[in-house]
């Protein structure tokens, strides 16, 4: 400003000259300063928010765009042939806004009551409510759901929920489990695979703007789409067969029924390759009414529950005595009826049998014979074969809650212990899951395979295999001491005199057990209670088929388990040869009456007069 | 060629060959930074999806811009600020208003468009040029030599911004307040005296936040005032009075808050305090910030590209063509593009700046491009502090990005305006050409 100012339009009076403004340059600075300090603020600010909070951010506006509640169903569980199991379907939550209802409460009450048949007390309660959002009714079905929607009521939220169905009721219901109200699989295959049958795979969820509607999303190929996710988990596809478990739980069920039995199990499977083709308990357990239950019936016993197997241990024993060269095929021992180990005495059922060998030993089911086989043995010997035939340990079936039944360490094993052990009872307690596993060693040339129940699990939409159960195996036995003790079995059937195992068409290698019952507390038997088993697989020569039944506590036909578990096996494994088409290996004629083999009349038609009227009063559930 | 036109300035009036000679006397840097904000802005509405025509609506009324800044920059402003040009334009103008008031139809709750055969008009956005040629027109003659001087200016704004803030537009009628603020200050009054004017609104904020911030603002604003309040003409028992006045002025603002809060709209108030802290009620008013700046966060350096922010389409940001625009620039072309969006603006306030401080020669002149200078400051630094969470929520434009055709037109007649300064300013040097 070196130059005079040029005068102005601006009246220089005095006033003015008192308060003289800043130089033009003064306030240009300020000015300047001002715009700057604007300036700063903006694009410091966006560097806060676009490189030090950016990350955050984005991750927030993810989440903002996720759908939250978006209808998620369940995979489906399905049998080996793709027979339903466990779907899920869509029934409907009601939610109503009390604030929005533009009806009165008792009007809208009484309407809401009539379409979802609650109580009108209830729901006049819950509108109410101070709550602004009530749940008047859940699970409604679709009838229900077109009646309200025909209402067309503001504050009346209809909100699709996946539901769970067990089609076939309690058919197989100890092994499937259940769902919970928050949609989690509780025990069973439904607890097992848990997260595969939620599982939607990896393409990511439909992503949604302000308004809720889906959004377009570039994708690699350039090309816009819908991030759309198939809204079904997994399907898991068990080894159960659909037909065969319907004909083990009718036949499970009129036995134990008959004979007031307090429970039952049948496993039915395939030794060569572990596959369980069905696995029926007794009491039934119908997963879609699961809260109706006790614990004590939801659950699995054949898998959870120990029980001492008696006479059909001796399988294992003869197994072990054999390969471990305690014994020979033909080594002989005499038995007179009892024997004294330390200050206990062993004792048959009916007295002695004189000198016996192996054979005898199966027919009469000599207990002392396999108590002299037992206390052959070395400890670890016996105890190391026990292992192996997968004793003390859970199976790894892939359900939830297995038990490792009850083998004590050999070190500590007294004389009788190993002589019980030899009968299977004593200081031995097994699952029947884990019974059917280890002779099935014997029926599958010597090699224990795990048993399984899970086939598969596959992506429903491109039917691709994501799981799959390749089962363990092991040699316990050598082939031929696994022929051998076969062998014998089927002859112990064929000589014998019990209807256990009398299967036309088919030479069947098994044997009965009638144990003692263990009381409670742990120690002592419970008088006069037994749990009565047969256990055998056929055709005997080329086994392909292996199957136990159990009954626990029968209290008909002598409790015996020739007389209970026989026909209930007789009966499940002459109609799953049928089904399974296994070629008969021995001619059987039906008018031939000198054949020792007769006709098998299942449990279901022979009780069915008995059954017809007999109401269940100690395992109904209660309502 | 430039030496025929010269040899015959009889035959072609000079206004005129003014309007031949359109790349002569252009400030370039000007020019420059509005061509980039205004294409930006057509980019990003026509990459965006769901534009319903946006796009082709502004592309016209950006050419229509461009035809008005050219005639205007070659007008000398001398003649808006023409006795009987700003009476006929501040009538005009209020008649306008009124007549939006009765008969305009409205959109999103408030009344602001008029219909004037095929084209749809904002009268509030020409007020603001009525307005700013109304308080040049005044301060042509009057500068401002006293406190008291600037409620002169008071009187000529109080009709427009009343009838705009009851249309209601909040951003225009606060656009009148920084457009009188800067006025006052570039003609004349201090730092102090703007600060006195602006206290009561800083009162009734800080009441309505913090009463014990409101407290210390008060004791503050009296020492402040005491130590730098340059008021030479009173007597120093008037200036204590007045210091005293001023705060007793503030403390009853704060006090009357809860009153005059009532006048604003209730959506107004809360838009005004919750960008203090958003998340106080991230579904209800903090929704539009929180929006905002989850948008502008997840555009990062690089930006999600045009048209491809997910925030942006995905309906998140409310008004996303209009005034929350800066929010999907933000997303979709990151902070590299937004800090040159900054430039630019600070590159158009500036040299709008050194273009008054050149025509201070000329107080009207200097003074129509300090109050378009104000108007951009207000409108950029508002808006984009409103989508990044430093400013309240008021609606006011982006100039040149937000969709608005006769804001368009304005901010460009603007640009016009300050070329024309830019062009007629007296300088010390002629050009040779003249």
């Amino acid at each position: 400003m070196d130059r005079p100012e040029r005068p102005t339009l601006v009246r220089n009076n005095s006033r003015s000259q008192r308060r003289k403004p800043r130089s033009p340059l003064f306030r240009l600075r300020m000015w300047q300063t001002f715009l700057g300090l604007g300036a700063l603020a903006i694009i410091g600010r966006l560097y806060y928010l676009q490189i030090l909070q950016g990350p955050s951010l984005v991750e927030k506006a993810q989440k903002q765009r996720q759908q939250h509640n978006m209808l998620v169903h369940r995979g489906a569980i399905i049998d080996n042939r793709g027979l339903p199991l466990a779907i899920d379907t869509t029934r409907y939550d009601i939610y109503v806004h009390t604030k929005l209802l533009k009806q009165s409460k008792e009007e809208s009450a009484q309407t809401l009551a009539s379409i979802t048949r609650e109580p009108y007390e209830k729901i006049l309660k819950l509108l109410n409510s101070r709550h602004p959002v009530v749940t008047i009714a859940r699970h409604l079905d679709r009838e229900a759901v077109d009646k309200l929607q025909a209402l067309n009521w503001t504050g009346v939220d209809i909100v699709s929920k996946p539901f769970r169905q067990y089609p076939e009721g309690h058919m197989l219901g100890h092994i499937l489990g259940f769902t919970d109200v928050e949609g989690k699989g509780q025990g069973g295959v439904e607890q097992a695979e848990q997260n595969l049958l939620n599982d939607t795979g990896d393409i990511p969820k439909p992503q949604l703007d302000g308004q809720g509607r889906t959004i377009l999303m570039p994708s690699k190929n350039k090309e816009q789409s819908w991030d759309i996710t198939p809204p079904l988990g997994r399907h898991v596809q068990l080894t159960i067969d659909n037909y065969l478990q319907h004909l083990a739980e009718k036949e499970l069920n009129a036995m134990c029924r008959h004979s007031s039995a307090l429970k039952g199990a049948v496993i039915l499977a395939d030794p060569t390759n572990g596959e369980i083709l069905a696995w029926a308990n007794y009491p039934p357990f119908d997963p879609n009414n699961y809260n109706k239950y006790a614990y004590e019936v939801m659950k699995n016993w054949s898998m959870v529950d120990v029980y001492q197997p008696g006479s059909t241990f001796k399988i294992l024993t003869v197994a072990s005595g054999l390969e471990t060269g305690a014994i020979k095929p033909n080594t002989t021992w005499y038995d007179s009826g009892s024997i004294t180990v330390g200050n206990r005495t062993i004792r048959n059922h009916d007295g002695g049998y004189g000198r016996i060998g192996i054979k005898e030993l199966f027919i009469h089911s000599s207990n002392i014979a396999s108590a002299i086989i037992g206390m052959t043995m070395t400890p670890k010997q016996f105890h190391t074969k026990l292992t192996e035939f997968g004793f003390g340990k859970p199976t790894g079936v892939g359900l939830p809650g297995e038990s490792g039944g009850i083998l004590s360490n050999y070190k500590t094993w007294k004389p009788i212990d190993q002589a019980t052990t030899g009968f299977g009872q004593g200081a031995i307690a097994v699952t029947p899951l884990q019974l059917i596993a280890a002779v099935g060693a014997v029926a599958n040339n010597g090699t224990w395979v795990q048993p399984h129940i899970v086939r598969r699990v596959f992506d429903p939409r491109t039917n691709v295999t994501e799981k799959w159960v390749e089962p363990k195996k092991r040699r316990v036995i050598s082939p031929e001491v696994a022929k051998l003790v076969s062998r014998l079995l089927a002859e112990n059937i064929a000589e014998g005199t019990q209807i256990a195992g009398q299967v036309p068409g088919y030479r069947v290698a098994g044997k009965t057990g009638t144990a003692q019952k263990v009381s409670a507390s742990g120690r002592g038997y419970i008088a006069g209670a037994t749990i009565a088993s047969f256990i055998g697989f056929l055709p005997a020569s080329n086994p392909q088929l292996i199957c136990i039944a159990v009954i626990d506590s029968p209290q008909t036909d002598g409790r015996w388990g020739n007389t209970v578990a026989g026909p209930v096996f007789n009966a499940v494994t002459l109609e799953a040869a049928r089904y399974l088409n296994i070629p008969a290996d021995y001619v059987f004629n039906p008018n031939d009456k000198n054949q020792k083999i007769k006709s098998v009349v299942p449990p279901s038609v022979k009780y069915a007069a008995e059954l017809a009227g007999k109401t269940d009063s100690v395992h109904a559930p209660s309502h | 060629m430039l030496n025929s036109s010269s040899a015959s300035p009889q035959l072609v009036p000079q206004a005129l060959r003014n309007l031949f000679n359109v790349f002569i006397g252009v400030d370039w840097w000007l020019l420059g930074a509005t061509g980039f904000l205004i294409a930006v802005g057509l980019n990003v509405l026509h990459l965006s999806q769901h534009s319903q025509g946006y796009y082709e609506k502004q592309a016209a009324c950006a050419w229509a811009g461009l035809a008005v800044m050219m005639i205007v920059s070659r007008i000398n402003p001398k003649f808006w600020t023409d006795r009987w040009v700003v009476s006929l334009m501040y009538v005009a103008n209020l008649a306008l208003l009124l007549a939006v008031m009765i008969t305009g139809h409205s959109a999103l709750g408030a009344q602001r468009w008029i219909s004037l055969g095929p084209i749809t008009l904002q009268p509030s956005e020409l007020a603001k040029l009525a307005v700013i040629f109304s308080l040049a027109a005044w301060l042509k003659k009057h500068p401002i030599r006293g406190f008291f001087d600037v409620f002169k200016l008071l009187i000529i704004l109080l009709p427009p911004a009343v009838l705009v803030f009851k249309q209601p537009d909040l951003g225009t009628s606060l656009t009148f307040g920084a457009v009188f603020l800067g006025l006052s200050y570039w003609s004349g009054a201090t730092v102090c005296d703007i600060l006195v004017l602006i206290s009561p609104l800083f009162s009734l904020i800080l009441n309505a936040l913090d009463l014990h911030w409101w407290m210390y603002f008060i004791g503050a604003l009296g020492v402040v005032l005491l130590i730098f309040w340059r008021t030479f003409d009173w007597k120093w028992w008037m200036r204590i009075i007045m210091i005293g006045a001023v705060l007793a002025g503030n403390y009853a603002a704060g006090e009357l808050r809860p009153h005059m809060w009532g006048l604003l709209k209730e959506y107004q108030q809360k838009r005004l305090t919750s960008f203090v802290n958003p998340y106080d009620d991230p579904r209800g008013s903090g929704y539009h910030i929180l929006q905002s700046l989850i948008a502008i966060g997840s555009g990062g350096v690089a930006g999600s590209g045009l048209g491809k922010g997910n925030q942006s389409q995905g309906a998140f940001i409310p008004e996303r063509h209009t005034d929350f625009i800066f929010a999907v620039i933000g997303e979709e072309l990151g902070f590299k593009i937004c800090a040159l969006i900054v430039l630019a603006y600070g590159t158009i306030c500036t040299r709008a700046l050194l273009i008054a401080h050149q025509a201070r020669r000329d107080p009207a002149s200097a003074a129509i491009a300090i109050g378009l200078l104000c108007m951009f400051i207000f409108h950029a630094f508002e808006n984009i502090g409103m989508t990044i969470g430093i400013m309240p929520v008021a609606g006011v434009p982006l100039p040149f990005l937000s969709y608005g055709g006769t804001a368009l037109i304005v901010d460009l007649t603007a640009i016009g305006l300050l070329q024309a300064i830019y062009y007629f300013a007296p300088r010390k040097i002629k050009s040779e050409w003249d």
